[in-house]
């Protein structure tokens, strides 16, 4: 377990050393001069020399690499231009609502996706069965930015229920804070929960097909309990794998709706500071939350050790 | 696989067996199944119009009627007008060249760079290692999160999205066509053919490539239907496609402020998006049940 | 008078190409302490049989059509699926071929006997865990607390199959039915697993129903045989009986494919033909597309059971 552990985190370092170093050149392959990138045509010349220094543009190359890699590990992201802000800074304040509502999404997909797949795998072919598959079907074929803009208009504008954009922190609005995070994880979760329905339907459908099921029906066992312990806790590991698939959904969603509901998260912060040019937000941005997507996989891959024996115990090649 | 099941899987075996004129030709399987037919129909004729979206369209997409402006679905303009009083249907119209047009672009490149990845991947011991690193790199970005790292250094243009979402998708594809030819590779045919010393390229290409076309030619599908949404998020977005050429995510990205009186622009493009990605995975689904015997065992009502 | 008896057995599959009859109208006796082998190729009925008794049938697509399976004076058939579960695992339980697939692979093999034990006896978990290590000990897995903590993919195929034994053997139940217990097995380890049936078979006076399509596991270990071919009834009866004077021409053929020794030069034979679509029988005897001694009633009526002093055999030749 521990050398399964061990091993999974060694390669996450090294993958997010070479992103920074590529997201670094990235940057550098913009054409044209950096500086005048982000200070646009109508800047002086000596606002991009002052730019320029301050970026530490003057230096070699290698220097500025160092410099980067040098404040990942530090958190010193140096300054955002268009707001005369520590990038770190801002990143953190972006960081917590983007997981509050990724997490929520995440934990709310599973409960219905996976719900719905058992019941759809027991009752099958029946008319229940029926229509979870086709909601499902369509649930994967809807588009985030819509089911947003269509809540929107359903539930704020034509009932009132709920609020139309906006966000406030748990800290400042308490468990109401949350009615603003209610369309935003449904607008998120719905494709999510689509593809996990079908897939925990199918992964059921081939448990229940197991022998072992059959054993534990013909010890007298009752039904739920075969359902529940024998079938469900090995569909349960299914979930977990998925729900390594689902997140990366899931953050290209939190992107989008973050960005429907004025969300001030990540995804906003990428697309805002993309139109505003702000070059090193971005790359920071875009650096943190693919750490976040590669950590959150990294739990899954641990949760899913814990569940099953046969990886923990090491015989499977893991 | 229990007795119960076993002795079932005989009984269809035995079924498949009995059916095996019909299988001989999938087309015609697939064609049997309602809904593979309408999402096939409805995606040609997507793309029908796409290609002759100027003849096809009945006003300029760009014409602006200021005086006709937010006019409800009617007789004469079916879809409806936008704040400029352009016609929403002539948009949708041309939006979907740029929409299907990138969607087939995207999958045509990775199907052709991927699968060739992979079948290099799977073959050739030191080309995996340096593939399959550079792939866990690209794949390492949440998909979206990395279509939008490359516009963000790009910028907004059909060409630059067309290359963002192919790096997005190619290692992927490069995945799957690696794991198909990992498979087959031990498949006793296929050492059966390397013992009677058939070269390399005729291996993959007679043996390997047929075999493994099936399960690829489903995740195509998924594949136009992910490219579709992406396409649609990144110009909803505002980087994706610029503004003067429609696509189904600028027109749903602009309707949205007259959501409140104008709820065509909302629901239209949206629509079209959903359907046309339901449409590829019904047309996905068919295509992988004419590949699967157990198709034609289902219990009966 | 018999401990299970069953009369005219009917269960069907309706599936998308119409209805398989898999069990037709079989009927057999279990003696106490006996066992009765079953014998068939794949696709007789012969595992759809036993599963009718527990009615594990999967339903649908399959259906229990009718027939009697009469135990202590109640019908098995007619039980409830409540009263149903007090049999399972306590009066009949079952092994399986697959020892590899027959254990859930998430829970460790103690647990997995513990709860069958709670399940029909009032003890707590620490006893029934206990009682778990002494089943294991009983069918001579080495070491059998480590063994009763470990988890199935640590076990080898034949200690799977003896758990599973143990399993099954845990509430001493009256019956117990054994699914090709060793086909999947090696060689040697298979031979151990049928002595150790037969041996809880003696100590506990257990009736075996042993299905198998092998005719040399039924010499070792049955008492009464009964050979099915899609769905039916073919030849039943003592086990000397059927092996010194076969009389159905398919036992006949099954005889002829075991290898025999004569006088050094070993034949094997095989009989012609294939086990006929299951949807699409033929009319009269199934059998006789592939009779050497087909007359022509046999193409047009079902041949009655002609019965030779308890051995019973269905076919035309003796009617």
């Amino acid at each position: 377990m521990l050398r399964f552990l061990l091993r999974r985190t060694l390669t996450i370092i090294p993958l997010t050393l070479v992103m920074a170093v590529m997201m670094f050149f990235l940057m550098r392959l913009l054409p044209g001069d950096p500086a005048l990138n982000i200070l646009g045509p109508e800047a002086t010349p000596e606002e991009i020399e002052t730019l320029k220094i301050e970026m530490c543009l003057d230096q070699p190359v290698y220097y500025q690499l160092a410099n980067w890699l040098g404040g990942i590990v530090t958190g010193d992201l140096g300054k955002s231009f268009y707001h005369d802000m520590p990038v770190s800074k801002m990143l953190f304040t972006a960081l917590i609502p983007t997981l509050k509502l990724t997490l929520l999404s995440l934990l709310f997909g599973i409960l219905i996706g996976t719900g719905a797949g058992v019941i759809s795998a027991i009752k099958q072919d029946s008319l229940v069965d029926r229509i979870i598959v086709v909601i499902s079907t369509s649930f994967m074929a809807v588009p985030h930015m819509w089911l947003g803009l269509l809540l929107v208009l359903l539930f704020g504008v034509v009932l009132g229920w709920l609020p139309v954009a906006g966000y406030e922190s748990f800290k400042d609005g308490g468990v109401v804070s949350l009615k603003y995070l209610i369309l935003p994880i449904l607008a998120m979760s719905t494709a999510e929960i689509g593809i996990l329905t079908k897939m925990v339907r199918a992964r059921m459908l081939d448990v229940l097909h197991q022998d072992y099921v059959l054993t534990a029906k013909s010890k007298g066992l009752p039904f739920w309990k075969v359902i529940l312990k024998h079938a469900f806790k090995n569909t349960l590991i299914t979930v977990v794998t998925l729900s390594g698939m689902m997140l990366a959904g899931l953050i290209g969603g939190a992107v989008i709706t973050e960005n429907i509901f004025a969300i001030p998260g990540m995804g906003r912060l990428i697309v805002t500071s993309i139109v505003r040019r702000d070059y090193l937000v971005v790359q920071s941005a875009i650096m943190l939350i693919t750490f976040l997507y590669l950590f959150l996989n990294f739990l899954v891959d641990i949760i899913y050790a814990f569940l099953d024996p046969r990886v923990s115990y090491g015989s499977l090649k893991g | 696989m229990n007795h119960a099941a076993t002795h079932l899987e005989d009984m269809k075996t035995t079924e498949a067996k009995t059916v095996k004129k019909r299988r001989e030709s999938g087309v015609k399987v697939l064609f049997r199944n309602p809904l593979a037919i309408l999402s096939f129909l409805y995606l040609t004729g997507t793309g029908l119009m796409a290609v002759f979206a100027p003849w096809v369209a009945p006003y300029d997409p760009n014409y602006m009627d200021i005086d006709a402006r937010f006019t409800a679905p009617g007789l004469q303009h079916w879809l409806g007008t936008d704040h400029l009083g352009r016609d929403v249907l002539s948009r949708m119209i041309h939006g979907a060249r740029t929409t299907m047009g990138v969607s087939v672009a995207v999958v045509i490149l990775s199907a052709f760079v991927g699968t060739s990845l992979g079948l290099i991947s799977g073959f050739f011991r030191r080309a995996d290692e340096i593939i399959m690193r550079v792939t866990d790199l690209l794949m390492a970005f949440p998909p979206l999160v990395g279509a939008l790292a490359v516009m963000a250094f790009l910028g907004p243009g059909v060409e630059n999205i067309v290359l963002a979402l192919f790096l997005v998708m190619v290692p992927r594809v490069a995945r799957i066509t690696r794991g198909e030819t990992l498979v087959l590779r031990e498949m006793t045919f296929i050492k059966a053919a390397q013992m009677m010393k058939a070269g390399t390229g005729r291996i993959i290409f007679r043996h390997i490539l047929p075999n493994a076309m099936s399960p690829l030619v489903v995740y195509f599908t998924l594949l136009f239907a992910g490219t579709i949404m992406a396409e649609a998020g990144l110009s909803f977005l505002g980087i994706g496609s610029p503004p003067e050429v429609p696509s189904w995510g600028i027109v749903l990205s602009e309707g949205r402020y007259y959501m409140r009186n104008a709820w065509w622009l909302t629901v239209m493009p949206g629509l079209a998006i959903f359907i046309a990605v339901l449409s590829c995975n019904l047309l996905g689904d068919g295509i992988r049940d004419v590949g699967d015997p157990r198709q034609y065992g289902r219990a009966r009502k | 008078m018999s401990l299970l008896s069953v009369k005219d057995l009917k269960t069907y599959f309706h599936v998308y190409m119409g209805t398989v009859k898999s069990v037709d109208g079989v009927s057999f006796d279990l003696e106490r302490g006996k066992t009765l082998g079953i014998v068939g190729e794949s696709g007789s009925g012969k595992t759809v049989s036993c599963l009718s008794l527990l009615k594990l049938i999967p339903m649908p697509p399959g259906e229990i059509v009718g027939g009697q399976a009469m135990m202590d004076g109640e019908d098995l058939l007619t039980l409830s699926e409540k009263e149903m579960r007090k049999v399972r695992g306590r009066k009949i339980s079952m092994i399986f071929q697959e020892p590899m697939t027959a254990l859930n692979p998430l829970y460790t093999v103690g647990d997995q006997i513990a709860e069958t034990i709670r399940l029909h006896q009032k003890v707590n978990k620490r006893e029934a865990f206990e009682k778990a290590v002494e089943m294991l000990d009983a069918v001579s897995i080495p070491a059998p607390k480590a063994r009763a903590m470990s988890y199935p993919h640590q076990l080898s195929g034949g200690m799977k199959q003896r758990a599973m034994i143990a399993l099954a053997m845990s509430c001493h139940p009256q019956i117990l039915i054994a699914d090709e217990p060793s086909t999947a097995l090696d060689v040697t380890v298979q031979a151990q697993i049928l002595l150790l049936i037969d041996e809880f078979k003696k100590k506990y006076g257990t009736s075996v129903i042993l299905v198998t399509h092998n005719m040399g596991v039924i010499t070792s270990s049955a008492d009464d045989v009964m050979v099915m071919y899609v769905g039916k009834m073919v030849e039943k009866g003592n086990v000397y009986e059927i092996f010194n004077n076969p009389k159905h021409p398919y036992t006949q053929g099954l005889m002829d494919c075991i290898l025999k020794s004569t006088g050094g030069k070993q034949i094997l034979k095989t009989m012609p033909g294939f086990i006929p679509n299951p949807i699409n029988k033929p009319q009269g005897c199934a059998f006789h597309p592939r009779c050497p001694h087909r007359k022509s009633i046999c193409m047009n009526e079902e041949p009655p059971v002609v019965d030779f002093n308890e051995h019973k055999t269905a076919c035309w030749l003796y009617a």
